[in-house]
């Protein structure tokens, strides 16, 4: 049963200090994310969703408590650490796609394998696959600026698979897109949610985003509550 | 993925890969065309002062003296007079230039022993004056010694002519030291060991055209008749050399009556870095001596390439630094700015999982890829501007004035007993008549060439890339301190 437990997150906190005053982003958040969850994380802007993505994904850093990502004290672990963690667990996906502007598809895809070391020919043949997940095998070699919003969030998405993560951090993935390839993003999390088992938290806005989450989480000034 | 993404950086953001090779390259051209123009206005100084001191020599000493008070004038006594008191005279005098000191065989020993002098030539420099003609006396100024304490009342007026010619007692056995390395044989030949003392002569190719000399003829020197063995000319554009005729030095010795004496020593040093501290110990031994390298007789040089040369000078250094600033400054701003336009994506690779060396060595990459191509520029623009110079050929003129030859503004030494009244003019007897005297200044004209040196080029694509590492290491230091949290943030 333990070794379900994904991550591990004990009276978790976060202040910033901003403008001379000290912001509490995080307040005493407790709480365990199993293998395999898809959860969305709900509420309202500055209220601290995308602060606990952040510390999900090791990119900063608690003020007070503990978080372990499958075992891996992220708050202890130093720098160089932490990204290893991120080039071999996380996935990340953003509201703006932030691909490469001068990379083409393909080379996006093949830009998280990176510090995996793995080579050309193996991280040709990976990306392709992960491209050809997302349908889009045909636009390898288009550049970002040839793709539209929907094109350019599946090349980013993966971005995020082609290393088999355990978790994908999403942060509002839908947030720039149409409702029609908004439906598309999601059916396709969802797919690679119940196909490979693989880990989704997902910040959003949209209920109708969030509804197709197996758990929902409510952040309202860095206070979480979990819905059903 | 490095090359790819270095490729794709540098292919997809042309105009700042342009802006800043090209900041880059105009500076390394300029810094190029401007040390070799500098080298190019170097090799022509050396070349004026090579014809007047010789190839191959570092330093010269000398020695200035104060003529001694009517030791040299000529001879008008009562027994060259006729009835109506006129004297007629033809007197030959050979002597050491009157403001030149001499050095003895011990102190030549001694510079020869001085630690890092190669070798050393030594030379006798005179001059001889022969006064030809007649002095006309007068009734009432009789050119007669009776009265020793008349007053001179007068000079009562005469035909007469002054012939100078500047002597150089040589060493037979060196010419690449002192005076005859800085020579062309224009015909004949040059002195050799066996001329030692011998009474052959070189003539110098001006004078032995006024005076109507080739190789076979010859001419007198003192008491001595001297055969004329070759004619030789400045190596420089000048056709002058330093003296009108070269004679073996022991001859000079022995017809000046100056035995073992020397007025110049040609010293080279072992190596040109050591020709400072060979000078400083020569001016030890000799603190009474006038102890010049050519950077000392470099100063004395005057005209456009003089100019030419303070002009390059300074602008090597100033310009360099100048636009190598601007340069550099362009390439950090430019590759700053990049850094900061591509925080976002910067912060993205963080959170992927690139470590933060991986960034500064993409970076670096591309910060030396464009520095790569402003050498390229760079080495274009100073090649072509190079060429340029070389076609226009600018003509450049310059004067040596050297220190302790004959002539110049000094006092001319009163005259000697014989002639009540005559006096020489203030400031001796200058003039280029048949070359006394114009061994002081040595003029001359010659067209700029620059050189392509190798070593510049290789300079300029080590600046360039110096430019580069600088650019890239100040936006590899902006992006390693990125917080990917924070640039993730900033684009939210």
């Amino acid at each position: 049963m333990t070794n379900n437990i994904l991550y591990s997150i004990k009276d978790l906190s976060k202040s910033f200090s901003q403008s001379n005053k000290k912001v509490t982003a995080l307040r005493n958040v407790t709480l365990d994310i199993n293998r395999g969850d898809f959860i969305s994380i709900q509420g309202p802007t500055g209220g601290g969703k995308s602060t606990l993505l952040q510390m999900l994904g090791g990119l900063e850093k608690p003020t007070s408590g503990m978080i372990s990502l499958d075992q891996d004290d992220l708050e202890k672990l130093g720098e160089a650490k932490l990204t290893n963690v991120r080039a071999k667990k996380v996935g990340f996906i953003f509201q703006n796609y932030n691909l490469i502007p001068t990379l083409t598809a393909l080379e996006n895809v093949q830009i998280a394998l990176v510090p995996l070391g793995i080579k050309k020919l193996e991280s040709e043949r990976r990306a392709l696959a992960a491209l050809e997940s997302v349908a889009l095998s045909d636009r390898a070699n288009h550049f970002p600026s040839e793709l539209s919003g929907g094109q350019q969030q599946r090349v980013a998405i993966a971005r995020a698979l082609v290393k088999n993560p355990e978790v994908i951090l999403a942060d509002e993935p839908t947030g720039n897109l149409d409702e029609e390839t908004r439906d598309q993003i999601i059916d396709l999390l969802v797919n690679l949610n119940k196909e490979s088992g693989i880990t989704i938290m997902l910040v959003t806005h949209d209920s109708n985003v969030a509804k197709r989450a197996n758990k929902n989480l409510h952040i309202s000034n860095g206070v979480v509550t979990t819905r059903s | 993925m490095f090359f790819t993404y270095l490729r794709r950086e540098i292919s997809k953001r042309k105009r700042q890969t342009l802006l800043v090779s090209v900041a880059l390259g105009t500076s390394i051209g300029l810094i190029i065309v401007v040390n070799a123009a500098s080298a190019g206005i170097g090799d022509a100084q050396k070349t004026v002062l090579s014809g007047l001191y010789g190839i191959g020599t570092d330093i010269s000493v000398t020695k200035s003296i104060q003529p001694t008070q009517g030791g040299r004038g000529f001879n008008f006594g009562p027994e060259n007079a006729d009835s109506s008191g006129a004297s007629t005279l033809n007197q030959t005098r050979l002597t050491v230039p009157i403001f030149s000191g001499t050095f003895d065989g011990q102190t030549l020993k001694q510079i020869k022993s001085t630690k890092g002098v190669s070798r050393i030539a030594a030379t006798l420099k005179l001059n001889q004056i022969i006064f030809k003609g007649s002095i006309a006396g007068t009734a009432s100024n009789p050119t007669t010694p009776q009265d020793p304490n008349a007053r001179p009342r007068g000079f009562g007026g005469g035909n007469f002519n002054i012939d100078m010619t500047s002597i150089e007692g040589v060493d037979t056995s060196l010419t690449n030291v002192g005076p005859l390395s800085g020579v062309n044989i224009d015909k004949g030949r040059i002195f050799q060991a066996s001329d030692a003392n011998s009474q052959n002569v070189l003539a110098d190719s001006t004078y032995a055209l006024a005076q109507k000399i080739d190789v076979g003829s010859t001419v007198s020197v003192g008491s001595g008749t001297f055969t004329v063995v070759g004619i030789v000319s400045s190596a420089s554009s000048s056709p002058e050399t330093s003296a009108n005729l070269y004679i073996p030095l022991a001859q000079a010795q022995t017809l000046s009556s100056n035995p073992d004496l020397v007025t110049n020593i040609y010293v080279a040093a072992d190596s040109s870095s050591n020709t400072d501290s060979v000078q400083k110990a020569i001016e030890a031994l000799l603190p009474d001596s006038t102890v010049s390298s050519q950077a000392d007789l470099a100063k004395n040089l005057s005209g456009s390439l003089s100019s030419a040369s303070s002009l390059v000078n300074a602008l090597s250094k100033w310009l360099s630094i100048f636009v190598l600033l601007v340069a550099f400054l362009i390439a950090i701003l430019f590759t700053s700015s990049g850094v900061t336009r591509r925080i976002r994506e910067f912060g993205t690779l963080k959170a992927i999982g690139w470590k933060t060396n991986r960034i500064v060595r993409q970076i670096m990459g591309e910060s030396l890829v464009t520095s790569f191509f402003g050498a390229i520029i760079g080495l274009a623009i100073g090649v072509v501007g190079i060429f340029v110079v070389n076609t226009i050929a600018p003509t450049l003129s310059a004067s040596v004035v050297s220190p302790g030859r004959f002539g110049g503004a000094a006092p001319g030494g009163p005259g000697g007993p014989g002639v009540p009244g005559f006096q020489p003019p203030a400031g001796g007897f200058t003039g280029r008549g048949t070359g006394f005297g114009r061994a002081a200044e040595n003029a001359t004209t010659l067209k700029l060439h620059i050189g392509m040196n190798v070593s510049t080029l290789i300079l300029g694509v080590l600046i360039a890339i110096l430019g580069g590492l600088i650019a890239g290491a100040y936006g590899s230091w902006k992006a390693s301190r990125l917080s990917p949290a924070v640039a993730l943030r900033s684009v939210a």
